[in-house]
């Protein structure tokens, strides 16, 4: 019963990712990000073993705060920071949409392919959290590469960042609590930086474009101060 | 309650400095208190020893986040020095700055309320990250460096600054973040850990039996994960560009200090690596390093630009310093004596690098241009920044007697064979490469070759006295340590 909703939630993780590769419409991706960080912070209440003890107060106030940031407050912040720059998609991927879609294909299927030889001791919780985990990071990781807009490589961070903290939870590590909220602040103040940034470039270069931020390099003497 | 104390003041300074908005002197006064409280705990907590001993470590028995052993308090006591002279240099320093760039057609540069603050964080986070005993919360300091000096490069808010500072931000964060996927994996290949344990902790990872294949690959994203924040190649992209976007203070702290601190990540997961993994990851640390060394050998010959040039050098340096500590650490106990080379190493590079970064902003600040090539005659427009220029091209290519000297030798001497000569030949192609550069920029007749300025800015004395006594104190201990080794 337990273990079928954690691999309900997993599987929305997972189409999630497929989506977020697929679409171009901005605000479209902030609102899936904001699903996957929902989804991504309730998990640890699901792997949590119910039949024995009901969660400690400390893993309900950290997956809450965790889901409220990462589904709510980050979202709201980045959709400001686009909204300033007046972009509403991407237009030119440096991977096409239908390209995309077959990458993260062949991503998700290396993960499951892979993760069998990883024996991780999670089999006992989930078996499918470490497959999830790679296919979210990998996934996070080829739209940074593949996409240009500056806010779509932020989510695309968001995105790894959650997958790091899914495989995290499927192999059961405690850091304590101190360091659990340290993390989520981390993540919280870089994704607050990088939207000011979007927004500071968008005013002086006009455009969010991080190809044609190419003016730094090494030999390109026209270009010096 | 030292060790809590030098995290924590740094921090309540930062908060205080955020509300001087509007009252710079105030902002000023705040900023020295903070880095003079910051050195005097560290001076302390070298007075307070435990039992007589210089570690008050944290234990299996009573594990806490936060101890002292002997490399943290090495770097510790850098950090400190460092952000001592770069404040205080940078009292003279942002005046000076924000007169002779006002008239250029710059945007406003950031208020001085929002510098000092993000300045006083970075030494709270640095401290935190060097007194860490726990590999997370070493993790979500490093990342806690990232944020609070990635605003501090685009001080003057230039174009450029703003690309170095996205550049800075996604690739480390991207790299510290597949760290943490390290650690993870770390704590997975501990073997037979029992549910409660303080399994991050040092003191019982140091205790703990690893399965080798997991930490190989915990070892691996770690070292990639770290290594990018500590500049080794190839993940060195983001660093040239944030070097010499930054002010001066900042590329000094940024190159004196957050490199060793991304440093002592590594150095922490390479004392963990069990026996039978040791030569893989020792291969490991020679190729980076010396890929490291060949990468920035090849950017500095052909450099039009002195401040990227110091940048490749620290490429060079941590790659250097990372060949060393794979021969101190994994190569059996008796080369774990060479341990206080390394710290010499670690030492002499960020002072002598600092010392130059600040020159590097005067000469940046006189000229207005980061050009080697419009730079000439430094001796007869700017006699003792020319001096300092010099001197410290000198000292950081490893010149006898400078400091720099002695560990690149114990390199050389205890490396295999291979390794050894590759550096070797490496570092005298850096050698020739920074000289030529030291040499182009000093001498000769300011507007002698097409290009050059020859009436650059007068600098006022206060902005050239922070190099000046850093170089002085660089030297005085050069003469000292190479008349030691004469008559020891």
């Amino acid at each position: 019963m337990i273990t079928n909703s954690i691999e309900i939630i997993l599987a929305i993780i997972l189409l999630t990712d497929i989506v977020l590769v697929a679409s171009s419409r901005l605000f479209h991706c902030i609102k899936i990000t904001a699903i996957q960080g929902i989804a991504v912070g309730l998990l640890p209440l699901f792997i949590w073993d119910w039949s024995n003890s009901t969660p400690t107060l400390q893993l309900w106030i950290t997956s809450i705060v965790n889901a409220g940031i990462k589904g709510v407050l980050l979202p709201i912040l980045l959709s400001k920071a686009m909204r300033h720059s007046s972009i509403k998609r991407e237009l030119e991927p440096l991977v096409s949409y239908s390209a995309s879609v077959f990458i993260i294909l062949i991503i998700i299927t290396a993960s499951f392919y892979f993760s069998q030889f990883m024996n991780a001791p999670a089999t006992d919780i989930c078996r499918f959290t470490t497959p999830t985990a790679l296919s979210t990071i990998g996934a996070g990781l080829f739209m940074i590469i593949a996409r240009k807009k500056a806010i779509t490589q932020a989510l695309g961070f968001l995105m790894f960042e959650n997958g790091i903290s899914i495989f995290g939870n499927g192999i059961g590590i405690e850091y304590g609590f101190i360091i659990e909220l340290g993390i989520l602040l981390d993540v919280l103040v870089l994704v607050f930086i990088m939207g000011i940034t979007v927004f500071n470039i968008n005013r002086e270069f006009s455009h969010i474009d991080s190809d044609r931020l190419n003016q730094l390099g090494d030999y390109d003497h026209s270009k010096q101060k | 309650m030292l060790l809590y104390l030098s995290v924590i003041i740094p921090f309540i300074f930062a908060l205080a400095i955020y509300f001087c908005k509007n009252r710079d002197s105030l902002a000023r006064k705040l900023i020295l208190i903070a880095a003079a409280l910051h050195a005097l705990c560290v001076i302390l907590i070298s007075c307070f020893k435990n039992n007589g001993k210089l570690v008050i470590e944290s234990t299996i028995e009573n594990p806490t986040l936060l101890g002292t052993d002997t490399i943290s308090w090495v770097i510790l006591a850098i950090t400190s020095v460092l952000f001592l002279f770069c404040t205080i240099h940078s009292i003279a320093w942002i005046p000076v700055a924000n007169k002779l760039e006002a008239g250029e057609g710059h945007s406003k540069p950031m208020s001085l309320n929002v510098f000092y603050c993000f300045m006083a964080a970075f030494l709270g986070s640095m401290s935190l990250v060097i007194l860490s005993q726990n590999l997370a919360l070493t993790w979500v300091a490093i990342e806690a460096t990232t944020l609070v000096s990635a605003p501090l490069i685009c001080f003057h808010r230039t174009k450029a600054s703003l690309e170095a500072m996205w550049k800075y931000l996604l690739i480390c964060s991207v790299g510290i973040g597949i760290a943490l996927f390290g650690t993870m994996l770390l704590v997975h290949s501990i073997v037979g850990a029992a549910h409660g344990d303080p399994i991050l902790n040092l003191a019982y990872l140091r205790e703990a039996s690893f399965n080798a294949g997991w930490f190989k690959a915990a070892f691996i994203l770690a070292f990639a994960g770290y290594g990018t924040k500590m500049g080794l190649a190839p993940f060195h992209t983001w660093l040239p560009d944030a070097h010499s976007e930054a002010p001066a203070m900042v590329s000094a702290l940024l190159s004196g200090s957050l490199l060793n601190c991304s440093f002592i990540a590594i150095y922490r997961f390479t004392e963990l690596v069990p026996v039978e993994i040791a030569s893989f990851c020792q291969n490991l640390m020679f190729a980076i390093g010396i890929l490291s060394v060949a990468v920035a050998g090849v950017f500095i010959v052909k450099q039009n630009d002195f401040k990227r040039m110091l940048a490749y050098s620290s490429v060079e340096h941590m790659g250097l310093i990372l060949i060393m500590t794979a021969i101190v650490l994994l190569s059996g106990e008796e080369k774990k004596l060479l341990l206080p080379i390394l710290f010499i190493h670690l030492f002499a590079h960020s002072m002598t690098k600092m010392t130059l970064f600040l020159t590097a902003g005067n000469i940046l600040l006189a000229y207005g241009t980061r050009a080697i090539t419009a730079v000439r005659g430094l001796y007869k427009t700017m006699p003792t920044t020319g001096k300092i220029w010099f001197l410290g091209i000198f000292l950081i290519t490893a010149c006898p007697p400078s400091l720099i000297f002695y560990p690149e030798f114990y390199l050389v001497m205890t490396a295999p064979i291979f390794v050894a000569i590759t550096t070797l030949i490496l570092l005298f192609i850096v050698f020739a490469g920074m000289m030529n550069v030291g040499i182009r920029m000093t001498n000769g007749i300011p507007g002698d070759i097409e290009g050059s300025i020859t009436e650059p800015h007068k600098l006022p004395r206060g902005v050239i006295a922070t190099p000046a006594i850093a170089m002085l104190f660089l030297a005085i201990v050069s003469i000292l340590a190479f008349f030691m080794n004469f008559f020891a």
